[in-house]
């Protein structure tokens, strides 16, 4: 199975858009674009949760619409490093439904995302530890600082491209 | 000849030492001698009882969470403490610049000393004790109560939150279960008639044997409340607060160590000791054995007719082991050493009876909060314990005025109304007590929160 | 909402209280003032290495902030710079306390990712590896919980049971706390012979076990007056902070993803869900103790409906086909090239052979495909998978590039988020009363950290 797996093109593909026809809406996808809400359908992941892009200025009104439908529940946000851009995904499962579903958002070019916060109060502590860990801002977060690592870190260590290059730091002061 | 009030043998010994006992002088130097000698004796006997309760709770919490306890230092870990002991004695004693010196050293001096001072009260056998004073019952509450200054200290001088904490925990607490203690103690005394120990436990020995002890006799309430609130005092779990260790690390003495530390260890163990022996004393019969004045229907005591029977045949003849002792081993005063050994060995028995229970509280029950411990006290011990004051003292001053304990067998038809009355007042007052308490419970229960249904 | 008001970085020492001679307030006539305790990083009852940023006042608890990450080991960057199975080993520390757990959902998002078929003798491994876990666990939990309130004994009772337990994780796996046993497709090693009786005994034993604590502790009027009423949340509550698992089957939802979202073979096993509809820390340990004993009951029906039942039978079933494996092999051989002297077997023979002696069936194995686990590469995508772990719920969020290393891991540990909701049930509450929402909280903080 392993050695059957074609072998990635590294140089331009990134996970999200290895898709290479275009996938239809999902039933939840199809049921938020009938809302009038502008969403890129990605498919299922291999789990089988449905997956959804969201462009940073839909994102709140996507995620209100979803909060309705009874996705009440935020279980993690984590942010992705795809080099040329961060993308921050949100999981979000329904106690009602039971079903998990993937938002995904690309950050701009300033790594700004909105905040999730008003909508799930969950979100805090995981756009803390996003922002910590990957740098992405989340704009209207009520106390957005750094949560696992020191206060006074340098830099954002699960982006692909950092370096531990802190001059205060015993083994880097050679 | 003794206006000291010294134990005679003390003085006995003196003059047949030569001094002139008589001499005020001489007199003055017997009371520092006797100080000197009673400290001594006070150390050596408080720290061989701490030695040897510190391994005991080990090894009965060992036996209470199923595992074997020291078992390594000596045979049977008997030396474990001693290690112990030796380890805090080189350890470094840590001290920061931000404490106050010389009260973090005062703090286990003022803790040790009043628990020692204790030990000079309690009567092991009516000769065996430090002093008997008129007053004894009241010293020494009021001076149990002189340690707390020392964990409150303890807790201001370490310069540390959770000291602060502890130490301000064992004021309150202090201040709340001293009451009922007192107030417990107070109905004893009121049926002693006395506040001289000795007295007190002498006044228990009676014809019912362990029923006409104190715990019984007079009412088994002011037992309960003196043993909660002993608990309560000597800072053992449940009622452990102070020192809560999931809560406040080591409470009042967390920044203690070495020397300093095993000495508040110390004093915690001696206080247990004395907590124990007091409750012995008061409620227990104090060194009374078993039989001690139970009274045989067919006339004499029991303990008499124990002693006169067993029989040995001596030179064709049966002759009482005792007297063919006596003969045998030419101690003018065997009965009387035999005696004395008979009652220290119940009064060590009976206290460590009661130590035992406290370590098997220990290993059993969780801790208290603040509030429901100040509330147990106040809410809950001090109201019964008035009741049982105002019970008592109708016992005492209908039913036996003249403070003899044969009227109740002499009499007992004169004292049924009374017995009436005083069943009423005592079990009434535990029965609308435990019913309020479980009707707080239950309120507590009803007022739980109760989810949205999904 | 959390406590924490917006505040630059650097700002702990700034807050209001930090030294002691702020923040005097006028309460009941006494001017009493506030006081800015540290519990932590090293606390005897914080569970590990968690700071809470606490203002008392007197005994109450003012305001709280955790502050984490002192457990912070980089466990998602590490995913980035290992192969998948190298990276194996690490996850039992995510969570040493339920390690199958983490193993699980990483082994299954990889296995939907590469489309690995799992017999079904594994998932049934997997599951009483699963279950057994759920009960130390929560045994670990029974232990330290009481031990907040100051009662030690049940630790010493829940540890005595727990070691029986990982005697029987030793047996299987090697190892009594780091397991890195499930692999991609299968288990590392068959069952050894005898071990279903072993487990069988254990958890026989067990349910006296849980009756004596239940003695113990559910009627000690210090533990109910130290557990009813307090800590009390509602649903809303729970979802606003993400809180899942025990603390939200105790406000009477029957949240389970074992029930809602049935993962491996969890539809073939009868259990129910234990509720209570209180929401207090009474609650939360009422529907603890309840779902060990639920545990025990499917571990039972596990035991039961083994594929392949006993690994000493199977080894003799397997021997015996490998025999007649072997027979078949001879056979075909001497077909095609028979000796001079001697008749070749007849083809059709041969054949009927063959039918007589089918191969094991795929439920009876412990590996679903051979994986080269050096060179494992599963192809490009993405997978979030999810387990109810004994905390809640648990997630691993994988995204693979077709490389032999994971792009991105992303642990979505339930502590994390049941950590959050400790300052909103604490303020206002007693300080001692701390200890006993935490602990009912069952927080461990390396799956806080990661």
């Amino acid at each position: 199975m392993s050695d059957a797996s074609p072998p990635a093109n590294k140089a331009d593909k990134t996970p999200a858009d290895d898709a290479p026809e275009p996938i239809q809406h999902g039933p939840l996808g199809k049921a938020l674009a009938d809302k009038g809400l502008t969403l890129e359908a990605l498919g299922d992941d291999a789990v089988g949760n449905e997956t959804l892009g969201v462009a940073c200025a839909d994102l709140l009104g996507v995620a209100k619409a979803l909060r309705d439908d009874g996705f009440d529940l935020l279980l993690s946000v984590s942010g992705m490093d795809y080099k040329e851009y961060r993308q921050s995904v949100t999981h979000l499962y329904s106690t009602k439904t039971y079903q998990t579903v993937t938002l995904k958002t690309d950050a701009g070019g300033d790594d700004t995302v909105p905040s999730l916060v008003p909508i799930w109060p969950a979100a805090d502590w995981h756009e803390r530890e996003s922002y910590d860990l990957m740098g992405i801002h989340y704009e209207g977060h009520p106390d957005l600082r750094r949560i696992l690592m020191p206060i006074d870190w340098i830099g954002h260590p699960l982006r692909k491209d950092y370096k531990e290059e802190d001059p205060r730091l015993v083994w880097n002061r050679r | 000849m003794n206006p000291y009030n010294l134990p005679n043998w003390f003085v006995w010994l003196h003059a047949q030492l030569g001094f002139n006992v008589a001499d005020p002088g001489v007199q003055v130097l017997l009371v520092l001698a006797w100080g000197v000698t009673l400290f001594t004796l006070i150390a050596v006997v408080a720290k061989a009882a701490v030695v040897f309760m510190v391994l005991m709770e080990r090894k009965v919490l060992a036996w209470v969470t199923q595992r074997k306890g020291p078992n390594r230092v000596g045979p049977f870990g008997l030396l474990q403490t001693l290690a112990d002991g030796v380890k805090l004695l080189f350890k470094e004693d840590v001290m920061t610049p931000q404490q106050d010196k010389f009260l973090f050293t005062l703090a286990p001096a003022i803790f040790i000393f009043p628990v020692f001072v204790l030990f000079a009260f309690v009567p092991f056998t009516d000769f065996l004790f430090g002093v008997a004073l008129p007053v004894g019952a009241l010293l020494v509450f009021a001076l149990s109560s002189i340690s707390v200054i020392g964990m409150v200290l303890a807790g201001w001088a370490s310069n540390n939150k959770y000291s602060l904490l502890g130490g301000m925990r064992s004021a309150a607490q202090a201040i709340s279960y001293e009451i009922p203690l007192v107030l417990a103690v107070l109905a004893v005394v009121l049926f002693a008639g006395s506040m001289n120990l000795l007295d007190i436990v002498e006044a228990q020995r009676g014809p019912l044997g362990p029923l006409s002890w104190y715990w019984f006799y007079i009412t088994p309430l002011a037992f309960i409340v003196f043993l909660i609130s002993s608990i309560a005092e000597v800072n053992r779990i449940p009622f452990d607060l102070p020192e809560a260790e999931s809560e406040l690390v080591s409470g009042y003495n967390t920044e203690y160590s070495g020397m300093k530390f095993a000495m508040f260890f110390l004093a915690e163990y001696a206080a247990l000791f004395v907590m124990c022996a007091l409750t012995v004393v008061f409620f227990f019969g104090g060194y009374n054995s078993l039989l001690a004045g139970v009274a045989l229907p067919w006339g004499g005591t029991m303990e008499a007719t124990l002693i006169s029977t067993p029989m040995i045949p001596m030179d064709g003849e049966m002759m009482p082991l005792g007297v063919w002792l006596q003969q045998t081993l030419h101690v003018p005063n065997l009965s009387w050493l035999l005696d004395q050994l008979e009652k220290i060995s119940w009064m060590v028995l009976k206290i460590y009876t009661f130590i035992f229970f406290a370590m098997w509280l220990r290993g059993t029950l969780p801790r208290l909060k603040p509030d429901q411990l100040m509330g147990f006290s106040w809410k809950f011990l001090i109201p019964l314990s008035l009741i049982n004051l105002f019970a008592v003292g109708v016992q005492r001053f209908w039913a036996y005025p003249n403070n003899s304990l044969d009227t109740l067998f002499n009499s007992i038809t004169t004292h049924i109304p009374f017995l009436i009355v005083w069943a009423v007042i005592v079990f009434g007052g535990v029965g609308v007590f435990c019913m309020l308490m479980s009707r707080q419970l239950n309120a507590k229960t009803r007022k739980r929160f109760a989810a949205p249904s999904a | 909402m959390t406590t924490a008001s917006p505040a630059p970085e650097l700002s702990l020492r700034d807050k209001p209280g930090f030294s002691d001679l702020q923040g005097v307030t006028v309460e009941h006539g006494l001017n009493t003032q506030d006081m800015v305790v540290n519990i932590g990083p090293q606390h005897p009852s914080t569970h590990g290495v968690l700071r809470l940023v606490t203002t008392i006042n007197g005994e109450i608890v003012k305001d709280m902030e955790p502050v984490i990450g002192y457990l912070h080991r980089s466990k998602e960057k590490m995913a980035e710079g290992r192969s998948y199975f190298q990276y194996q080993p690490t996850i039992d520390r995510v969570e040493y306390l339920s390690s199958f757990y983490d193993h699980y959902v990483y082994v299954t998002a990889i296995e939907a990712l590469a489309d690995l078929k799992v017999p079904k003798r594994v998932e049934y491994i997997r599951m009483i590896c699963m279950e057994l876990n759920r009960i130390t666990s929560h045994l670990l939990w029974f232990g330290t919980f009481l031990l907040d309130l100051g009662a030690t004994s049940p630790f010493f009772y829940a540890f005595r049971e727990r070691e029986a337990i990982f005697k029987l994780f030793e047996d299987i796996t090697g190892a009594r706390m780091m397991y890195n046993y499930f692999r991609f497709g299968g288990v590392n090693a068959d069952a050894p012979p005898g071990w279903l009786d072993d487990v069988r005994k254990v958890i026989n034993e067990l349910p006296f076990r849980f009756d004596e604590y239940e003695a113990i502790a559910n009627k000690n009027p210090i533990v109910m007056d130290r557990c009813i009423g307090v800590g009390v949340t509602s649903y809303q509550d729970l979802l606003d902070y993400g809180v899942t698992g025990p603390s939200m089957r105790a406000c009477g939802v029957a949240q389970d993803m074992r029930k809602t979202n049935p993962y491996s073979c969890y539809n073939e096993v009868e259990f129910d869900v234990p509720t209570a509809t209180e929401g207090d820390v009474y609650a939360r340990y009422k529907v603890r103790m309840a779902e060990m004993r639920e545990s025990i009951r499917i571990v039972h029906q596990l035991l039961d409906n083994m594929p392949g039942g006993d690994s000493a039978e199977l080894r003799k079933l397997e021997k015996e086909h490998a025999k007649v494996a072997e027979e078949i092999a001879a056979a075909k051989k001497r077909v095609t090239v028979a000796k001079k002297n001697e008749e070749a077997p007849n083809a059709a023979d041969v054949a009927k052979m063959a039918e007589k002696a089918p191969e094991l069936p795929f439920d009876y194995r412990t590996t679903g495909q051979k994986v080269n686990l050096m060179v494992f590469k599963p192809p490009a995508g993405e997978a979030f998978s999810m387990v109810e772990s004994p905390r809640g719920m648990l997630g691993c969020y994988l995204v693979s590039d077709g490389t032999p290393k994971a792009y991105r891991v992303k642990w979505r540990g339930a502590s994390f988020s049941n950590l959050t909701i400790l300052p909103s049930m604490m303020i206002g509450n007693l300080y001692p009363d701390l200890m006993a929402i935490f602990g009912s909280l069952d927080i461990i903080l390396p799956e806080v950290d990661r």
